[in-house]
C-alpha cells in the first residue's frame, strides 16, 4: 500500500492498482476501484458488513465495471471470498 | 495384459468432415482405416452442442441435468464422476493431452486446476489425487493466450510466433468479429506459423512423449484431445495450397437465394432468425458484433477450406501417434475412439458458429470405435442412434470393468443388432443459455429417423412450440413439420418419449462463472 493505493497481484500474475475510495468503520463499507487498467475502463467494488443481531452479519460484496464480460468470473471470485470469510468467522478462527 | 484407449476427440468437426463419412476434401487415410477397420456410427448425437458440457458428458457418462454443466462457464465439480478415475483406480496410467475444457478457460484468479496446471507448467498437483482421475494433463486450447501448457511452451520457445494465431478476444474482451484471409471472414487468419509448432502437432508429441514415458506392459487411457477445427480458423499459411477456398464448392445445406434461406430460418424456432439478423446472440463464443446475414458465400468457402486444412493435419497427427503405438509392440491390444464434441454450421443455412440449433449441422458427429485387432471384431456401420453419453460405459467395458454405477447408458454397440439388445432407440440433446437477457432452453429427441426438439419458456420461444423433421426424407432439415397435421402422431409420440426419457435437471442450475 501505499496512501490510499494498493497493488494486488493475482495468482496468474496479473498486478491490479487500486484506489481505496471508502473506509468508513461507522458505515462497515469498504470501496476501491481498479485505475490506470488498459482492460478494464470502469470498476467499483464495494463491501458492506450489515449487522444482523449481536452474534451475526450479512456482508455483501458487489461490483461495478466495464467491460461487462468480466462480470461472471469477478462474481465467481467474490462468492469464494465471501464463502472462506463465512467458514473462517463459522469456524472461529 | 489388457487393452489399451487411445481416445481421440477433435473440438467443432462436422459428421462430413471425413472421407469415410462422405468428405469431398480432407484427405483422412488414416481416420478412414480406423472405419474400414471398426465399427462406424452413422447417427450418434452430443448431448450438448457447445464444449464444456459435452465434454463433461464424455467424462461422466452422464446427460446435462445430471451432471449440471448446462452451459460453456459452469465448472464440473472435482468430484463429478470420472472415467478416467475408474479407470485409474483399475490400474490403468491415464493421461489428457490437448483441450480439456471442463473448467472455464477465463480464469483471471486460476481458481480452476486446468489452469493453474498450466500456469504453474505441472501436469498434475502434488499432494493431490490425481486431477479428475488423469496421472498426466498437459493442456492446451484454441491459440497460445491464456494459462495452459501449449501457451506457456510457445511463448517461451517461440514467442514470435504467438502473434500469428487470430486473437479471439478483441479490446473488449468480446469474442472478436474481426473479418480476414481473401474474403474478410470472421475468424478466420492465415497463421505464419510453422507447421511443426501449431498446437496439432503438439499435441501429437506430446501424446507420444507420454507414451514413450510408460513401461510396455503398462495399461493406458490416454485421452488426445485435438483443439481444431473449432473456430478461429488459423491453420498455419504453409499448409493452405491443400485446400484453396476457390476450389471448394457451397456446402448442400448452404441456401444460395435469400429469400428462399430466410424462409427456411422463419419456419424453425424464433431464435434461429434472431441470430441470422444478429439481434440473438445465444452464446459467448459467437461474436456478437457479427451479422450471420451478411455472410457472403466465398466467406462460406474460405472458412470451409481452412477447416478441411485443419482437419487433414489432424488425420496426419493421428497417423504419427498411430505409427508410434505400432513401435511399442501395443498395435494389436489397441482400442482407438475417435469423436468429436459438437458439429459446426459452416454455412449451411448461411450460419456460421454453433448454439440452441439442434440440427444435424450440429448435432449429427463423427464416432469410430476401432476395437483391438486382436479382437477380430467384424468391422460395422450403426445406424440405430447412439450418443456421446454411451463412451464413459464403453471405455469401461473395454477394460473388463462393468459399467459404472454413476453412466447413464449403456457401452457402444458393435452393430445394429447389438444396438437393439443394449437399447439404444433414442438420443437426447439439451440446451439452456442465458446471456445479455436472452433465455432459451430446448430438449430433443432423435429416435425412428426423426428429431424432434421441444422449447421451454424463454424470452425467445414459448412451451408449445418446437421443430419436428424427418431426417430421412430431409436430410438438410429444411421443412419444419411441428405444426404439420400429418405429422402429429409422430411429434406427439416423440414428445412423450422425450419426458419420459429425460433425467430430471439439477436444480437451482449450477453457478456460470466464466463466460467461456
Amino acid at each position: 500500500m501505499e496512501g490510499n493505493k494498493r497493488w494486488i497481484t493475482l495468482a496468474s500474475g496479473i498486478t491490479f492498482e487500486e484506489d481505496i475510495v471508502t473506509l468508513d468503520h461507522d458505515l462497515r463499507r469498504f470501496q476501491y476501484r481498479i485505475v490506470n487498467n488498459p482492460i478494464i475502463t470502469s470498476h467499483l467494488g464495494t463491501v458492506d458488513v450489515i449487522p444482523d443481531g449481536d452474534d451475526r452479519c450479512v456482508v455483501i460484496y458487489s461490483t461495478d465495471m466495464e467491460p461487462e464480460v468480466l462480470a461472471l468470473p469477478i462474481g465467481g471470485a467474490a462468492g469464494v471470498g465471501l464463502e472462506a470469510l463465512k467458514a473462517r468467522f463459522e469456524g472461529g478462527a | 495384459m489388457g487393452r489399451k484407449i487411445l481416445f481421440i476427440t477433435t473440438d467443432q468437426q462436422r459428421f462430413d468432415a471425413l472421407g469415410c463419412n462422405g468428405g469431398m476434401y480432407a484427405r483422412t487415410p488414416n481416420i478412414d482405416a480406423l472405419a474400414a477397420n471398426g465399427i462406424v456410427f452413422d447417427r450418434a448425437h452430443p448431448q450438448n452442442v457447445v464444449c464444456m458440457p459435452s465434454r463433461s458428458t464424455m467424462l461422466t457418462g452422464q446427460h446435462v441435468s445430471t451432471h449440471g454443466v448446462w452451459m460453456n462457464g459452469v465448472p464440473l465439480p472435482e468430484d463429478a464422476p470420472s472415467i478416467a478415475r475408474t479407470l485409474h483406480d483399475a490400474g490403468y496410467s491415464t493421461a489428457l493431452i490437448g483441450k480439456a475444457h471442463f473448467e472455464p478457460l477465463l480464469d483471471p484468479f486460476l481458481r480452476f486446476t486446468e489452469n493453474r496446471l498450466g500456469a504453474n507448467r505441472v501436469t498434475g498437483e502434488v499432494d493431490r489425487d490425481p486431477h479428475r482421475g488423469f496421472d498426466h494433463m498437459e493442456l492446451a486450447t484454441h491459440g497460445a493466450a491464456g494459462p495452459l501448457h501449449y501457451s506457456q511452451w510457445l511463448r517461451e520457445n517461440h514467442p514470435t510466433e504467438v502473434g500469428g494465431y487470430y486473437n479471439v478476444l478483441d479490446r473488449e474482451l468480446q469474442v472478436n468479429a474481426e473479418g480476414g484471409g481473401d474474403t474478410g471472414a470472421p475468424q478466420v487468419k492465415a497463421n505464419s506459423i510453422p507447421r511443426e509448432w501449431y498446437h496439432t502437432d503438439w499435441v501429437a508429441e506430446r501424446t507420444i512423449a507420454w507414451l514413450d514415458s510408460l513401461p510396455d506392459d503398462r495399461d493406458w487411457f490416454c485421452w488426445m484431445s485435438f483443439p481444431d477445427p473449432h473456430h478461429p480458423w488459423d491453420p498455419p499459411a504453409s499448409e493452405l495450397h491443400r485446400v484453396r477456398w476457390q476450389d471448394v464448392d457451397l456446402p448442400a445445406g448452404y441456401i444460395a437465394d435469400a429469400t428462399e434461406r430466410e424462409r427456411v430460418i422463419d419456419s424453425k424456432l424464433r431464435h434461429w432468425r434472431g441470430w441470422y439478423d444478429g439481434t440473438f446472440v445465444s452464446n459467448y463464443e459467437a461474436p456478437a458484433k457479427w451479422v450471420p446475414a451478411t455472410l457472403t458465400p466465398d466467406q462460406v468457402r474460405e472458412v470451409n477450406a481452412f477447416t478441411h486444412v485443419e482437419n487433414e493435419l489432424i488425420d496426419e497427427a493421428i497417423g504419427r501417434v498411430l505409427g508410434a503405438i505400432s513401435s511399442r509392440g501395443w498395435g494389436n491390444d489397441l482400442d482407438v475412439l475417435y469423436t468429436t464434441d459438437h458439429g459446426e454450421f459452416q454455412g449451411d443455412y448461411g450460419l456460421l458458429f454453433k448454439g440452441p440449433y439442434h440440427v444435424d449441422s450440429l448435432m449429427r458427429l463423427p464416432l469410430i470405435w476401432r476395437p483391438a485387432p486382436r479382437l477380430g471384431v467384424t468391422p460395422s456401420r450403426v445406424s440405430r442412434p447412439v450418443g456421446l453419453v454411451s463412451l464413459a460405459s464403453t471405455f469401461a467395458d473395454i477394460a473388463g470393468l462393468g459399467r459404472p454405477n454413476y453412466a447413464e447408458a449403456p457401452r457402444l454397440p458393435l452393430d445394429d443388432a447389438d444396438a437393439d439388445a443394449l437399447g439404444h432407440e433414442r438420443v437426447l440433446t439439451e440446451w439452456d443459455s442465458v446471456l445479455f437477457g436472452k433465455i432459451v432452453h430446448l430438449r430433443t429427441i432423435h429416435r425412428d429417423g426423426w428429431t424432434c426438439t421441444a422449447a421451454l419458456d424463454g424470452t425467445m420461444n414459448s412451451f408449445g412450440e418446437g421443430e419436428l423433421y424427418d431426417v430421412t426424407t430431409d436430410p438438410l432439415q429444411q421443412v419444419n413439420r411441428w405444426d404439420d397435421p400429418a405429422a402429429r402422431a409422430t411429434r406427439d409420440d416423440l414428445l412423450a418419449d422425450l419426458w419420459a426419457s429425460l433425467p430430471p435437471q439439477q436444480s437451482p442450475l449450477r453457478t456460470m462463472d466464466a463466460p467461456v
